[in-house]
């Protein structure tokens, strides 16, 4: 093809990016007008837009197939995602925001970027910067809340992200070096019998747990749970994270290794440990943020799961990731309320005043962490379950049951700590410590609680709506 | 007539939510139209009781189930386990009837008896109604899924009851009981998930429990029996027995893993104890009946000694503990233990006069352990005291409710005459009479009557008779008789202890044929 054709073709690919295209020019957009005006609906409504925009493009998606010269590739698994991803992003216009809100919409708005090329990459330079593009705007994003503790966390992040950064980009090197090709479409398991190219690839896929706190690349995650300003928490704990464990499945389905393959049994037994860690962590937390930061490690090894395989999984993936991401907003929108009425986080001290429908809605998305019925979560756990089982039939890899009975015991402990929550709210609230001063929360706020809680609901009695 | 089962199942929990608009100010609101939905829930059953076809000789279990309601519910196309397919599918044999029928009865006595619930009255009889419709859900359901979904359901309302309206140490006993129920609950998640994959109806794979206990497996499916799959060198279905039996009988409970019970009983208040002891365990048992006896009949031959001898355990443990105890509540709840314990040895016998004694203790101590709860909770009212050692002589300072208690305290050590010896006899029967496992388990389980006969009548014996007696302090200002609505709860009771106790086919005539049907499906797995 001559370089002519090469950009007739660029330009006519052009139509497949206009999502990315339309959140960048948001973004700029949002830049230039927060210099001039400081107005927090203004801002808002230039976020909004420039999201609506990127979802209808988003939904409009009809073309498949790898553009740009083969640097990307749309499928129909990641133009889903785009949308959830999009989606989840929107959501943040419910928290309200006092300071520095043009920084952050413009930082919301490029990791969100960065997510979206991340899913498609199919070039391994795309895939690093990418993930370089997401990085940077979550340390910064992380630095957020000014205290002395949430320095520490982005320090603590920068460092890690700078290290696993590095890993990755040492992988990427190995593999392209050792395999001769620099994208994923043609990379296969055949290309990976040399010790060098396997190092390269498990390289990569340690940089990628980094982004969604698989272990041992977790320890950042609950130091910026904890401290980082609640609207971006409630943003890593979904985009980047959904992000990064599509770019893995992307990587390992064009890889397809066999589950016996040492690489897998590695992957999977990093997942067991997550699930684990995740667990025992939870247990002694509590700091609810803290301990909804371990929960999340959790379900980061129970999505890992759906990814490391060979099937496409896409409906079960799907519909844990819709619940996942519904979740998880939910649950840090309503600390985000709490927060902001000054009602004490630690759950010791919890104040409970009028606060029944907050903390009803509190329970719900919590006990659809956990996965009991009649919540959405329980149908993704029972997915998993079942894909875990079908799994082990048709692999009969130990590796595989044990993971089965340690997601099965994970449930169990799941339950003890997220239920701490209702529990000294509701069963101990006589015997508090301290009483805080808490102003009412916003009627508008707890309709909107009450929203999370009964989609959650009506995902689990009508999952059709989803898949 | 054709929807009778979805209206018992989903009224209360329509109350309910009509109960979530109202302000709770108006607190006398709730619990009139608690007694409202738990009346129209028992009347519904009583038209059921009356049209039921005792006389139906079904030909497969799919024949065997009436007022059967079917209508699809979750259709998604998955991948990975073909299509996932949930039913909304309802139906009741001679087993399931008498527990829809017990579990209404059941829930209006537990309504009248939280009439004095003071605080937080919305919250409680909406809980309490989410709860009754669970129950019954869980006996009328024949969708796997849709059992499992109501076995859970009902957790988070009875954790909020027990946490919220107990007593001292509530909020431990809360988290256990719910610990417990869960870890028990995923095994059978687990075995739900292999059943679901090896079943098939019509050519697709099904959660029908109809189409499980019929065996209608897959070919190459782990759980067919012959296919003797194996998994991690174990044969999968003895697996998914014992996972199942844990499942359950934690449910049910089973020494050893009934500790949540004591403790759960113990610390909920009187109502939540009535329905605890009268349904909750109840459900595990009929979950063994029909799950883990009914899909798995060749391995419930295979263990019948194992799983006999746990039961014999859970008799003699339970009664000895109950023996131990000085806590009234304590006491009844051990005697729960023991008396699951009888089910359990029923149910392992494998002949139909042991499946039949092990249904009727079933219904009998459904109205035997709520009455006792409610006999504790008479005195705890009066006294905020439970020990048995505070309290003497109390017969001649109150005569009525020193009868009532006598009246079950012989129903629960099984005076003839009264419910709960026909029961005890018929699995006894069972027991002696049946070949696949010794005798010497069936002496024992003997012995644990004698035991329940030691500890009820010791109890009497310190409490009711002597000279009058209370210690300094305890409260006694308030030491009345019964009132006249504790009457009203206790007359009915004992009523029907008294009629099931003399004739007892008012609940066999209903279970017969299911039972002799199961009992001959069974057989063909005998050696």
């Amino acid at each position: 093809m001559n370089l002519k054709d090469q950009l007739v073709q660029i330009l006519s690919d052009l139509s497949s990016v206009a999502q990315e295209s339309s959140l960048i020019l948001g973004a700029l957009i949002l830049l230039v007008t927060g210099l001039i005006f400081t107005n927090e609906a203004l801002l808002k409504c230039i976020f909004i837009l420039s999201l609506g925009i990127a979802s209808y493009y988003s939904l409009k998606v009809s073309s498949f197939g790898f553009i740009l010269s083969n640097s990307l590739e749309i499928s129909h698994l990641n133009s889903k995602f785009s949308q959830l991803l999009i989606g989840s992003t929107v959501l943040l216009v419910l928290f309200q925001r006092k300071k520095q809100i043009t920084e952050f919409y413009f930082l919301i708005l490029s990791l969100l970027v960065g997510s979206l090329f991340m899913i498609k990459a199919n070039s391994l330079l795309m895939v690093y910067l990418s993930v370089e593009l997401v990085s940077y705007a979550s340390y910064i994003l992380s630095e957020f809340s000014f205290t002395k503790r949430g320095n520490e966390s982005a320090i603590k992040y920068l460092l890690f992200g700078a290290v696993s950064s590095a890993i990755l980009l040492i992988g990427l090197g190995l593999v392209y070096g050792s395999t001769g090709s620099f994208y994923l479409s043609v990379l296969d398991a055949s290309l990976f019998n040399s010790a060098l190219s396997q190092t390269g690839l498990l390289f990569v896929i340690f940089g990628i747990f980094f982004k969604t706190s698989i272990f041992p690349f977790h320890i950042w995650t609950p130091a910026v749970y904890q401290s980082a300003p609640v609207d971006a928490v409630a943003i890593f704990s979904v985009v980047p994270k959904l992000s990064g464990l599509i770019l893995l499945h992307n990587f390992l389905s064009h890889i397809q290794l066999s589950t016996d393959h040492w690489i897998v049994e590695v992957i999977i037994l990093m997942g067991m440990m997550t699930v684990i860690t995740g667990t025992l962590g939870a247990i002694k937390q509590s700091d609810t943020r803290r301990m909804i930061a371990f929960g999340s490690i959790g379900h980061s090894g129970f999505l890992f799961v759906f990814v490391i395989s060979n099937q496409l999984l896409m409906d079960a993936f799907w519909f844990y990731s819709v619940t996942y991401a519904i979740m998880s907003m939910g649950a840090f929108y309503i600390i985000h309320c709490f927060e902001a009425n000054s009602i004490e986080r630690n759950s010791q001290y919890a104040f409970i005043n009028n606060q029944v429908l907050m903390l009803v809605s509190f329970t719900f998305i919590l006990i659809s962490l956990v996965g009991i019925p009649p919540l959405s979560g329980f149908t993704a756990k029972f997915f998993l379950f079942s894909y875990l089982w079908d799994w082990y039939q048709s692999s009969q890899s130990h590796l595989v049951l044990s993971y089965l009975l340690i997601s099965v015991f994970a449930t169990v402990a799941a339950l003890f700590y997220y239920l701490r929550i209702p529990y000294f709210y509701f069963l101990q609230s006589n015997i508090m410590k301290k009483e805080v001063k808490s102003t009412e929360i916003a009627l508008s706020a707890k309709i909107i609680a009450t929203l999370f809680g009964v989609i959650l609901l009506l995902l689990f009695f009508v999952p059709q709506l989803v898949v | 007539m054709q929807y009778l089962l979805s209206y018992i199942f989903l009224f209360p929990l329509l109350i309910a939510f009509v109960m979530l608009f109202i302000p709770s100010e108006h607190r006398g609101v709730f619990r009139r139209l608690a007694l409202a939905a738990t009346s129209v829930q028992s009347l519904l059953s009583g038209v059921l009781l009356y049209h039921f076809d005792k006389q139906l000789k079904p030909s497969s279990w799919e024949a065997a189930f009436q007022f059967v309601e079917q209508s699809d519910w979750i259709n998604l196309g998955l991948g990975f386990i073909g299509d996932l397919r949930i039913e909304y599918y309802l139906g009741v044999d001679g087993i399931s009837l008498p527990l829809v029928a017990l579990s209404s009865l059941v829930l209006l006595i537990g309504v009248i008896s939280s009439w004095n619930i003071r605080e937080k009255v919305k919250g409680y009889f909406i809980l309490y109604l989410i709860l009754s419709g669970s129950i019954i859900g869980c006996f009328v359901a024949l969708d796997f899924f849709l059992f499992y979904l109501c076995f859970e359901f009902m957790l988070l309302p009875m954790f909020f009851l027990i946490g919220i309206w107990g007593g001292e140490r509530r909020s431990y006993a809360s988290i256990k009981f719910f610990l417990y129920t869960l870890f028990g609950s995923l095994f059978i998640l687990i075995v739900m998930i292999g059943l679901y994959m090896s079943i098939e109806k019509g050519g697709i794979n099904s959660f029908s429990i109809t189409a499980m206990l019929d065996g209608n497996y897959l070919e190459d499916s782990i759980l067919n029996p012959a296919e003797r799959g194996k998994i991690i060198g174990r044969p999968a279905r003895a697996l998914a027995f014992i996972f199942l039996l844990i499942g359950f009988g934690i449910k049910l409970p089973l020494v050893p893993v009934h500790t949540w019970l004591p403790d759960a009983h113990v610390e909920a208040p009187t109502p939540i104890s009535v329905v605890l002891a009268g349904l909750l365990l109840k459900i595990g048992a009929y979950g063994l009946f029909r799950i883990l006896y009914g899909v798995f009949p060749d391995m419930a031959v295979k263990y019948a000694t194992w799983v006999a001898s746990f039961g014999v355990l859970s008799i003699l443990y339970g009664g000895l503990n109950a023996l131990a105890q000085r806590d009234l509540k304590k006491m009844v709840a051990y005697s729960s233990v023991s008396h699951m314990g009888f089910v359990l040895v029923g149910l392992a016998s494998l002949t139909s006069i042991g499946f039949s004694g092990a249904l009727f203790h079933m219904i009998s101590h459904g109205i035997i352990s709520p009455a006792l709860f409610l006999l504790a909770g008479v005195i705890y009212d009066r006294t905020h005291n439970r020990l048995m050692d505070d309290f003497s002589g109390l017969a001649s300072k109150m005569p009525v409710y020193a009868f009532f208690t006598a009246v079950f305290f012989f129903a629960g050590l099984g005076l003839p005459g009264l419910s709960g010896f026909v029961g005890e006899l018929m699995v006894l029967m069972g027991a002696f009479s049946t070949s696949v496992f010794g005798y010497w388990l069936a002496i024992l389980a003997v012995l644990g009557i004698i035991i329940s006969a030691a500890y009820f009548l010791w109890t009497i014996q310190r409490m009711f008779f002597g000279h009058y007696f209370v210690r300094e302090s305890v409260r006694k200002e308030n030491m009345f008789d019964l009132t006249s609505g504790e009457k009203a709860m206790f007359i009915p009771l004992a009523l029907f202890v008294l009629l099931l106790g003399i004739f007892p086919n008012l609940i066999l005539n209903y279970s017969n044929e299911t039972i002799q049907f199961f009992i001959n499906y069974i057989s063909q797995f005998r050696p």
